[in-house]
């Protein structure tokens, strides 16, 4: 029995002596002194998580240390984005990738723990408009034949997108709005899901990333893109919903870049933020980008801080008045 | 013994279900898929304890183990203090106490210290090969922490 | 034929080498416990950068293929399925492991995975184009249809009360709810800020599975069983390979279910082996042998397993679609290096493509080889004291649980799941059922909402899931499978009491 005790003991005994190191606290050295890690809230091998992985690339020469992508998907960003507040460390070596409206337009209406306010933007590395798709074999050829469809219709023209509230749902309302019909949202778990629904014909149309539609441009019809402009790099012929009578502006331009949580030193960010946009300059992960169909679009921290105050405001108007369910 | 663990068993399950069931009642939307499911667990629990409580022989297969307590408890205890100690003093670290603490704790043999130098040298090489797999390898990135 | 003109370049200098390499580490990282095909894909991918397309692709293909098939090596010896896939060949693999016959399991496992792995090879070579549309004809009904039929197999999961599995289902499926709703977002049940990422299949399933066992382990050490809990037998492997290759109908209809699961889009391909284990236990004339060493148990479900890897590249090629968890890391991986999925991929980077799917056929027939030789090594893991292989196992599960999101409450998550389990397990339930319904619960739910924000632009809820080809043929399935189901159970139940009642008479 007192054998016994021992060896219950000698077991133990181990754990509290070296616990007790663990109150001796860490040591301070030059940044960044390890890998950084980018948190992408969206699933491996999506759109979100194969541009962040192209545009790191360069990390090492830019950086000296790697950038390594973490995965962290649910709940269209949510599960990913509250952690990046929760438990992220703020000495600048955890960051993570944002698409904008996703994040702003989810604090505006659901209870999340981030706000554009207690998150700081660090570079943008691209913006991909949402596009209005159809099956290659779809009734519809043009915009106004579904438009006018939708209108003989009223909600039975089904649209997919990659969930609640993001830049397709954005696209969907202000489509909705400026042409006066009513069109049935069916959000799917991501841009591929939503993809895979218009070429099976599970939904009639969709919006989805113009480089997701630009890679399968042979089995859809494009119909529209929901930007200011039209895309002269991929996508010339396609028309611009504005162009053609519905005033759509580009709050659904889907925004992707990396961001931190705040409280990271500002010489930090300023240095973070001099080096991702460098890196995304880079003419390895600009080919890479190009050859995928995504439209880069580089911009710093205060050019990035711009577009999302504007964004704020313009999805707040958006959502006046609508219930967040 | 067996009728009453049955019971037991079937009570718990009951008390659980509706327990879900009622957690899954909120005045809200986005919650009717879990009420289905807790539903159907109601349901299937009543009928597990209608089986447990008919009076008259018992139909259930005789499927319950003992739990023994009291050798099991240590691992419990060394689970616990893994939870707790890998994102405090590294993940390495912890492993391998946690693999000492199994070895010394459950070692049918007697102790001696020629076993211990054996179980120091296996623990390190293990420890090291997760280094080797893990970091190296696989470059994961382990949370940052006191000890290694 | 494409395939020939590029096969020297799959056995030239480096591919070869990434060949042969991925095979033996793939296959040994998916034998240790707590390490899931996914992940060793996913973190593999920042390799790739450094190599070209080809070799790149060849890598992460390869060692998805074998992660899937080393997989079934702790589910034989240590009642520890690698991969969700795995789960049917526990059934069967482990009570054969311990009355004495862990090298035949072994062997046949690593034969019949090599055969229906070279099969999905070969429908993705030849048959994509056709089955890809049919995958695009899986929408929301089709969807929450499979899911149903995937919890009809629950009866055959081997709790020895189907009422108790049912209800360990139903839990699983619960607690798969968990986080967030998936059609509007909004937050439930997280009552702790660790539970907001919900409980993701690869985490439950190595608690579920692993922690039990580690407290089985340390039980037998305490009591005395220090070594080995069962002796590995030698046995030829010509022998194995004669038997394997007589069970015609077993391996046909393993493949064939593998093949056609591996198609449908999403997380299909991980209930593969279990629905090829539950036809093959269903269509077998002793259905009572099933869950106490019957081989063909183990022929079915790692034949469809590894049929699944092939099939579930076929959407993923051609259009994008993954059919699997592990496909859709690997469309990253495709992505990254500039290879766009679609009809051009054939067409552009022929010699890509043509390379990776011979590649893909070659490592098929390599695993085997190989996996035949690590079979007969297995002995000295059963060998390693089990108060050492508890430890190993408990910090393995750690690091394997943390690799896969870097996420620390998923480690938590599988910590409490596992010791819960345990106790579980010792009032008859099972964890086959609650992975089942881990599994399950969200793809269930997602095509249940979505078909109904459908179908009211359609013709309506009942017309929508209850009519269509597909929607008929697996309301079908679902119905003459719970038939069967509870026919064969109540023949079992009358043999046994013609038995017991003839013993009785006889005393």
């Amino acid at each position: 029995m007192i054998n016994l005790m021992k060896r219950y003991l000698m077991g133990l005994l181990a754990v509290p002596v070296v616990f007790g190191l663990s109150a001796l606290g860490a040591v301070q050295a030059d940044f960044p002194q390890r890998p950084l890690t980018v948190m992408i809230p969206y699933t491996a091998g999506g759109a979100s998580d194969f541009q962040a992985r192209i545009v790191t690339i360069p990390a090492e020469d830019v950086l000296g240390q790697p950038v390594a992508i973490i995965n962290r998907p649910g709940a269209g960003g949510q599960v990913g984005w509250n952690q990046v507040v929760q438990s992220f460390g703020t000495d600048g070596h955890e960051l993570a990738g944002y698409n904008v409206p996703h994040f702003i337009a989810q604090s505006i209406m659901h209870d999340t723990h981030y706000n554009k306010d207690n998150l700081e933007p660090i570079a943008n590395w691209g913006a991909d408009p949402a596009v209005l798709i159809v099956s290659r074999d779809s009734q519809f050829d043009t915009l106004e034949d579904l438009v006018e469809y939708a209108k003989a219709n009223p909600g039975r023209v089904t649209v997919s997108g990659a969930g609640q509230f993001v830049g397709h749902h954005i696209a969907t309302l202000q489509l909705e709005r400026a042409a006066g019909i009513e069109l049935r949202y069916v959000p799917t778990s991501g841009g591929v899901d939503a993809m895979r629904f218009v070429q099976g014909g599970q939904s009639m149309a969709g919006f989805n990333n113009l480089s997701d539609a630009y890679r399968a441009r042979d089995r859809l019809k494009i119909l529209a893109i929901a930007d200011v402009q039209r895309d002269e790099e991929f996508l010339p012929d396609v028309p611009t919903l504005k162009e053609r009578g519905f005033d759509v502006d580009d709050s659904s331009v889907n925004f992707r870049g990396v961001m931190a949580p705040k409280g990271v030193p500002e010489d930090r960010l300023e240095m973070l933020s001099e080096a991702f946009v460098k890196m995304f300059n880079d003419d390895r992960s600009k080919r890479r980008m190009s050859a995928g169909g995504s439209p880069l679009r580089v911009m710093n921290r205060a050019e990035t801080r711009e577009m999302w105050e504007r964004q704020q405001v313009a999805l707040e108007e958006l959502f006046e008045g609508m219930e967040a369910n | 013994m067996n009728v009453w663990a049955q019971r037991l068993a079937a009570v718990t399950c009951v008390l659980l279900s509706v327990g879900l069931l009622i957690w899954s009642s909120p005045d809200a939307r986005g919650y009717e898929f879990p009420r289905m499911v807790a539903l159907t667990m109601v349901v299937l629990s009543v009928g597990l304890a209608v089986m447990a409580f008919k009076p008259g022989k018992l139909l259930m297969v005789a499927d319950i183990e003992s739990i023994p307590m009291r050798i099991i408890w240590p691992m419990l205890v060394i689970l616990l203090g893994l939870a707790f100690l890998a994102p405090r003093l590294g993940f390495f670290s912890t492993s391998f106490l946690v693999f000492m603490a199994t070895a010394l704790v459950f070692s049918p043999e007697r102790f001696t210290m020629r076993r211990l130098g054996i179980m120091v040298f296996v623990g390190l090489c293990f420890t090291f090969t997760l280094y080797l797999l893990f970091v190296l390898l696989l470059n994961v990135h382990l949370p940052r922490a006191l000890l290694f | 034929m494409e395939l020939l003109t590029y096969l020297p370049e799959v056995f030239s200098g480096v591919n070869l080498v990434i060949l042969i390499l991925g095979t033996v580490v793939g296959l040994l990282l998916g034998a240790m416990p707590g390490v899931s095909p996914t992940m060793a894909v996913a973190l593999l991918i920042p390799f790739t950068f450094q190599m070209d397309a080809t070799s790149g692709l060849i890598l992460l293909g390869v060692i998805y293929a074998s992660t899937v098939a080393g997989g079934a090596v702790s589910a034989i010896l240590v009642n520890i399925p690698g991969a969700p896939a795995n789960i049917a060949t526990i059934l069967d693999g482990h009570p054969m492991a311990k009355s004495g016959r862990a090298t035949e399991a072994l062997h046949y496992c690593f034969i019949s995975s090599g055969i229906g792995g070279v099969l999905g090879v070969l429908v993705l070579i030849f048959f994509t184009p056709p089955l890809a549309e049919l995958a695009l004809r899986f929408g929301p009904s089709e969807l929450f249809w499979v899911a149903i039929l995937g919890v009809t197999v629950i009866g055959s999961l081997g709790s020895a009360s189907v009422l108790k599995g049912l209800i360990a289902g139903a839990f699983g499926i619960w607690i798969s709810l968990i986080g967030f709703n998936p059609i509007l977002g909004t937050e439930r049940f997280v009552f702790t800020s660790h539970l907001q990422g919900g409980v993701s299949i690869v985490p439950a399933l190595i608690g579920l599975f692993a922690i039990p066992q580690v407290l089985y382990m340390v039980e037998s050490a305490w009591r005395g069983q220090s070594g080995e809990e069962f002796r590995m037998e030698s046995r030829s492997i010509w022998r194995s390979v004669r038997y394997n290759l007589s069970r015609v109908r077993t391996l046909t209809l393993g493949s064939v279910v593998g093949a056609i699961v591996g198609l449908i889009p999403g997380a299909g391909g991980q209930i593969a082996g279990l629905l090829a284990y539950d036809q093959s236990k269903k269509f077998s004339k002793n259905p009572e042998n099933y869950g106490k060493g019957e081989a063909d148990g183990v022929i079915s479900s790692e034949s469809a397993n590894n049929a699944m890897v092939g099939s579930s590249l076929v959407p993923m090629l051609s259009l994008g679609i993954p059919g699997s968890p592990t496909a859709a890391v690997l469309l990253g991986g495709l992505l990254i290096q500039g290879l766009f999925p679609g009809p051009d991929l054939f067409s552009q980077h022929g010699q890509v493509v043509w390379t990776f799917l011979g590649a893909l056929l070659a490592a098929q027939i390599l695993l085997m080889v190989f996996g035949l030789y690590i079979s007969s090594l297995s002995r000295y893991v059963i060998r390693i004291p089990r108060q050492y292989m508890a430890g190993a196992v408990a910090v393995l599960a750690i690091f394997g649980t943390y690799s896969v999101q870097h996420s620390y409450s998923d480690v938590l998550v599988m910590l409490v799941l596992g010791t819960g389990m345990y106790f579980a397990m010792r009032y008859g339930f099972g964890p086959g059922p609650v992975v089942l319904g881990i599994i399950l619960g969200p793809i269930a739910e997602e095509n249940l909402l979505q078909g109904l924000i459908i179908a009211p632009a359609l013709d309506g809820p009942v017309p929508y899931f209850f009519t269509g080809t597909i929607n008929i043929v697996l309301i079908s399935l679902c119905l003459v499978s719970v038939g069967y189901s509870i026919y064969s159970e109540l023949k079992i139940r009358s043999r046994r009491r013609a038995a017991q009642s003839a013993e009785a008479s006889g005393k």
